[in-house]
C-alpha cells in the first residue's frame, strides 16, 4: 500500500517533538519533509529540536524546512515558559541545524504543485506560513488533500487568555487569512478536545521504566510540561495537543461537528477563535474525543517495543 | 483531646519508615516509644534508622531495643547489621541520608519498657507492630496477665489467600512464625488484634500520580516520601509490572488511626504454620469457623483505598491539600 504523503508544519515544542515521534513510529506516512515555523520557539531553535527527533529515531534523511523568524504583522512572544529555555522541556541535547535551502514557504507551494490533492498538512503550530503562502497564490492550499490544524477553542477556556489559544493568538493575523479563504478541506482540533489528552504522572512512570532511548527522551522532555501545568492550572499531568491530530488521522478517534471560523486580530480578544456551528460550515471542528483510545493507541505506535506492557497497564486499570 | 497512646514495634525499613511518619505527624496520637526488633535488617541498622526518624521529626521519642532473631534463636550471639543491599537499600531507607541521634537509645530492653508502659497505663495502651512479632512474644512468655492489659494490637503481617516471601507466607510472620502463633494463641483471646495482611495492604497502592501529588505539595516532607520510595518503585516495576508502591505498615497505621479505611473486617481463629517446610509462615485464618476454635484475630480483608489515601495526604500535608486531592483523583 502507498503510504500517505505528508508534510508536517510545526514549532517544535514538546508535544510537537510527539507528534513527529508519532508520524515516524507509526511508519504509516511518507514524511515528505518537516517544515518549522516560528512558535513555541524560534524557527532556528525549532530546526535544531526537530533535528534532534529525528537522530533519535534515526530518520535524518527526512529534510527540514525553515520557515519565516517572525509572525506576520506583531511582535513575536514564544511558549518558553511552557515548553523550557530550548523548546523541549529543557532537555539539552546538543543544537545541529540541518537545514534545507529552499524555504519552508518554497516548499510546501511546490510539493502541492507536484502531487495535487495527495498530500496532508499537518499544522500544528501558529499558521504563518500557510498564509504567506495563500497570500502568494490564493488558490495553492486547495492543492492540499487535507490540512489538520491544531489551534482555537470554541466551548472552552483558551490557554493564553480566556478566549485565546496560542497558536492562533502568537500570530492572529496568519489565522484569519487561512480560516478566511474559506477552505473545504480544513480540520481544526482546538482545546476542546486536546484538552482531554492528559499525560499523566502514571503514564510517565510506565515509559521511565521502558528504559530505552526513546522512553527517556519522551520521559525526560514531558518533565517540565509537568511542572507548569501544575503551576498554571494545578493540572496533575500534562496536556500534550499536537499527537491527538495525527492519532486520529490514523484511527478515527475523534467527533467532529462543521462551522465556519474567523479569527480576532487585535485587542482584548485577540486571537480567539470564533466557531460558528452549522451544517453548512466549512470547517471540521472536533468536539469530542475517546481520550483512552488515543493513549491506547499512541503508546502502542510510539512504544510498539513494548505493546505488552502498554497493555497489561490498561487491563490492570494503571493508565 | 485524649491522645492515643501508642507503641510502635518495628524494623525500619522503607514501609516502616513512612508509618512512623504518619505517626509523628498525626495530631491524635502520642507516641511512648519506639521498641525495635531484627527484620528487614539487623537490629543495629533497625535501631539507628528508628533514631533517624525520630531525630528528623525532632519528636524525641526514644528508641528501645528488642529482639536481634527469631524467638528460637534469641540466645545465639547478636550478629552485626547485615550490609546488604536489598529492597529497602543498604541502611534500609533506601539510600535516604538522615542523621542517626545514639542519645534516643535506651539502656533498657524493649521487652521492660513495653511492660512497664502497660502497667502505667493499664487497657491504654495500644501496639502497632510492623516488624516481627518476636518482641511481643517474649513480653508474653515474661509476663502474659500484663500483656492482657494492651489496649489493642495493630500488626502487619500475614495473609489470607497471599503471600510474598512464599505464595503462602508473608515477610514479617514468616521471619519469625513461631512468635506469630504465641501472640495471637495466647493473647488474642483477650485483647484485640488486627492482623493487616497481604490481601488488604495490596488495595492501598500508591501510584504515579499520587506520588507525584505529593511531590507537588508536600515540600519538604513529600519529596522525603518520594525519595524514600525511588528505589522500591524500580523493584516493583520489574517484579509484578505495577509503578507505584505499597507500604504495607503504612496502612496498618493508617487503619489503626482510622478504621473506617478498613470495609470488611472478620473475627476469626488464627494459627501460624511453624511446624511445615513448606508452608512455614502462612498464616491459617478460619475465616468460615471450620475449626470452631476461639476467635482470636481482627482480620480487615477489603479497605476503602481511596479513603485511605486522603488520610495520608490530611496527616502529612494538610486537610486542604487532601481535599484538593480528592478533588484532583477522585475520592
Amino acid at each position: 500500500m502507498n503510504k500517505e504523503k505528508i508534510i508536517l508544519e510545526i514549532d517544535p515544542g514538546i508535544d510537537d517533538s510527539l507528534a513527529l515521534i508519532s508520524t515516524i513510529k507509526s511508519n504509516k506516512y511518507d514524511i515528505l519533509g518537516i517544515s518549522i515555523v516560528s512558535g513555541n520557539v524560534d524557527s532556528t531553535q525549532g530546526c535544531k529540536n526537530a533535528y534532534k527527533v529525528l537522530e533519535l529515531l534515526n530518520h535524518q534523511h527526512i529534510p527540514i524546512y525553515k520557515g519565516d523568524d517572525l509572525p506576520l504583522k506583531i511582535k513575536y512572544t514564544d511558549a518558553r515558559d511552557t515548553h523550557g529555555n530550548d523548546g523541549i522541556g529543557e532537555v539539552y541535547f546538543p543544537d545541529k541545524l540541518h537545514i534545507q535551502e529552499k524555504h519552508a514557504k518554497d516548499f510546501i507551494i511546490e510539493t502541492l504543485e507536484k502531487y495535487p490533492n495527495e498530500v496532508i498538512i499537518f499544522a500544528l503550530g501558529p499558521l504563518t506560513t500557510l498564509a504567506k503562502i495563500s497570500l502568494e497564490n490564493k488558490e495553492i492550499l486547495k492543492k492540499a488533500k487535507h490540512i489538520k490544524i491544531m489551534g482555537g477553542s470554541a466551548r472552552v477556556h483558551g490557554n493564553c487568555s480566556p478566549v485565546a489559544e496560542y497558536n492562533f493568538w502568537v500570530d492572529p493575523h496568519s489565522a484569519k487569512i487561512v480560516f478566511n479563504l474559506g477552505l473545504e478541506n480544513i480540520t481544526l482540533y482546538p482545546l476542546d478536545v486536546t484538552y482531554k489528552i492528559l499525560f499523566t504522572p502514571n503514564m510517565r512512570e510506565m515509559v521511565r521504566q521502558f528504559d530505552t532511548e526513546l522512553s527517556k527522551f519522551v520521559y525526560d522532555i514531558t518533565g517540565f510540561y509537568v511542572d507548569f501545568h501544575w503551576k498554571q492550572e494545578r493540572t496533575l499531568g500534562c496536556i500534550i495537543n499536537d499527537p491527538l491530530v495525527i492519532v486520529d488521522d490514523l484511527n478515527n478517534i475523534v467527533e467532529f461537528e462543521n462551522a465556519d471560523i474567523d479569527i480576532v486580530e487585535e485587542g482584548v480578544a485577540r486571537g480567539e477563535s470564533i466557531v460558528d456551528f452549522k451544517p453548512s460550515g466549512k470547517v471540521k471542528v472536533a468536539q469530542k474525543v475517546d481520550n483512552r483510545k488515543f493513549f491506547e493507541y499512541f503508546l502502542k505506535t510510539v512504544f510498539n517495543d513494548q505493546i505488552n506492557d502498554v497493555e497489561l497497564m490498561f487491563k490492570k486499570e494503571m493508565i | 483531646m485524649v491522645l492515643k497512646k501508642i507503641i510502635i514495634d518495628t524494623d525500619p525499613g522503607i514501609d516502616d519508615a513512612l508509618a512512623i511518619m504518619y505517626a509523628m505527624k498525626h495530631p491524635e496520637i502520642e507516641i511512648l516509644g519506639i521498641t525495635t526488633v531484627a527484620g528487614n535488617k539487623g537490629l543495629k541498622t533497625t535501631t539507628n534508622n528508628a533514631t533517624k526518624l525520630s531525630k528528623y521529626f525532632g519528636s524525641k521519642v526514644k528508641v528501645y531495643r528488642g529482639a536481634h532473631a527469631k524467638l528460637d534463636e534469641i540466645d545465639k550471639p547478636e550478629i552485626d547489621s547485615n550490609l546488604t543491599k536489598d529492597i529497602h537499600g543498604v541502611d534500609g531507607l533506601g539510600g535516604v541520608n538522615l542523621e542517626k541521634d545514639d542519645s534516643l537509645i535506651q539502656e533498657k530492653s524493649a521487652y521492660d519498657f513495653i511492660l512497664e508502659t502497660i502497667n502505667k497505663y493499664p487497657n491504654e495502651v495500644d501496639i502497632v507492630t510492623l516488624g516481627p512479632l518476636t518482641n511481643l512474644a517474649v513480653c508474653i512468655e515474661k509476663d502474659l496477665e500484663t500483656m492482657k492489659k494492651v489496649k489493642s494490637i495493630h500488626s502487619m503481617g500475614g495473609g489470607v489467600f497471599s503471600g510474598n516471601v512464599s505464595p503462602v507466607a508473608e515477610f514479617n510472620y514468616w521471619f519469625d512464625a513461631k512468635s506469630v502463633d504465641i501472640v495471637y494463641g495466647k493473647l488474642g483471646e483477650y485483647v484485640p488484634i488486627y492482623m493487616v495482611g497481604l490481601d488488604v495492604t495490596r488495595q492501598g497502592l500508591i501510584d504515579f500520580n499520587d506520588l507525584k501529588y505529593m511531590e507537588l505539595v508536600g515540600g519538604d516532607l513529600g519529596k522525603l516520601v518520594n525519595d524514600l520510595v525511588k528505589d522500591y518503585i524500580n523493584s516493583y516495576w520489574k517484579n509484578n509490572r505495577v509503578f507505584g508502591i505499597v507500604i504495607h505498615d503504612l496502612v496498618a497505621m493508617v487503619g489503626y488511626a482510622n478504621n473506617e479505611i478498613y470495609k470488611k473486617v472478620y473475627n476469626a481463629n488464627l494459627r501460624c504454620v511453624y511446624d511445615s517446610d513448606v508452608a512455614y509462615g502462612q498464616c491459617i485464618v478460619d475465616l468460615v469457623d471450620s475449626w470452631k476454635l476461639p476467635k482470636n484475630a481482627y482480620i480487615p480483608m477489603e479497605m476503602d483505598s481511596k479513603l485511605y489515601k486522603y488520610e495520608i495526604n490530611k496527616v502529612l500535608f494538610g486537610e486542604s491539600e487532601a481535599k484538593e486531592y480528592r478533588k484532583i483523583i477522585g475520592g
